[in-house]
């Protein structure tokens, strides 16, 4: 299972939100203009590398992504995101296409080696699919490490 | 090296100058709100069509507008500015190397006074035409031509 990072809104808990809003565990559905994925006419997600978006570390993700708490503590010059979000992860592997588990996997973005989405394993409704990765919650826990914790591989 | 064309991406554009509302927001101390959530949610699909190297500069362009608000260990005013570094941010900028002349302007960071290295920036904007971005630099290195400087300490 690859490790993945995300910055997400942190719940009472100290876990991340679940939900279907931006910066939450889970993704944006149609006919959000912003949806993460596409569905077809049986509202079952299409398997096109659209998904929850992930980076390989939370220093890679984009500067608003980073709470800007991490920049007032020297951890990271550009960090100009909400201190209500918290960065997340889960997994211990490369962070490389494939299988996080029987359901989600891993699929990296043509562009960015650093990025990838959260994909369904295989063609399900959309509602699986959030069910699915809503199940992750429990795996996630807050990662806003000095040293990159990435040299396990 | 980077090239000029990340200007001509409208991704990159969108997302740079959606970077310097965030920021302006930052500095007025507005940004943890219904205003700044919104702005910041506007980021997400520009960004997430951002190549690698193009997430690189961006974060760069970020630290930069840090640079307007925060303090740090300075030479005096009146130091020699590195000239040589100054004429050669010059140069790419004259070149409409946008991207390279922002690189430079980082090596003048501990070298030249925030005012004076805000306003080297303001005039990268301008060439880049991003008037806004450039307003935002030209407005901070006034505001820090006024604040006393915290001079280096020899050890």
């Amino acid at each position: 299972m690859p490790r993945i990072y995300r910055a997400m809104k942190r719940a009472a808990d100290g876990l991340p939100v679940v939900g279907i809003q931006s910066k939450e565990l889970g993704v944006r559905e149609p006919p959000n203009a912003h949806a993460d994925v596409d569905v077809d006419h049986q509202n079952q997600v299409v398997l096109n590398g659209r998904g929850m978006s992930v980076a390989e570390n939370w220093r890679h993700l984009l500067p608003h992504l980073i709470p800007k708490r991490l920049q007032a503590s020297g951890l990271c010059a550009d960090a100009s995101g909400s201190n209500s979000l918290a960065c997340y992860t889960m997994g211990a592997g490369r962070f490389l296409s494939g299988p996080i588990n029987a359901s989600l996997a891993l699929a990296l973005k043509p562009n960015d080696s650093y990025a990838g989405n959260v994909v369904p394993a295989r063609v399900v409704p959309l509602a699986q699919f959030q069910s699915d990765v809503s199940a992750t919650r429990d795996q996630w826990f807050i990662d806003e490490a000095r040293d990159d914790s990435n040299d396990f591989f | 090296m980077i090239a000029m064309t990340f200007f001509d991406n409208p991704d990159f554009i969108s997302y740079v100058r959606l970077l310097g509302e965030l920021h302006r927001l930052i500095q007025q101390g507005r940004d943890e709100g219904p205003e700044g959530d919104d702005l910041r949610d506007r980021m997400d699909a520009p960004g997430e069509r951002l190549s690698r190297e193009e997430v690189v500069a961006a974060k760069g362009i970020a630290a930069d507008f840090y640079s307007l608000v925060e303090t740090r260990d300075l030479l005096p005013a009146d130091a020699p500015h590195p000239d040589d570094l100054v004429r050669a941010v010059a140069r790419e900028r004259e070149s409409r190397r946008f991207l390279e002349a922002l690189e430079l302007a980082r090596r003048c960071e501990s070298v030249l006074p925030p005012a004076r290295l805000a306003e080297l920036r303001a005039t990268i904007w301008q060439a880049a035409n991003e008037p806004r971005i450039a307003q935002m630099f030209f407005e901070g290195a006034a505001r820090l031509s006024r604040q006393p400087l915290s001079l280096k300490t020899e050890p």
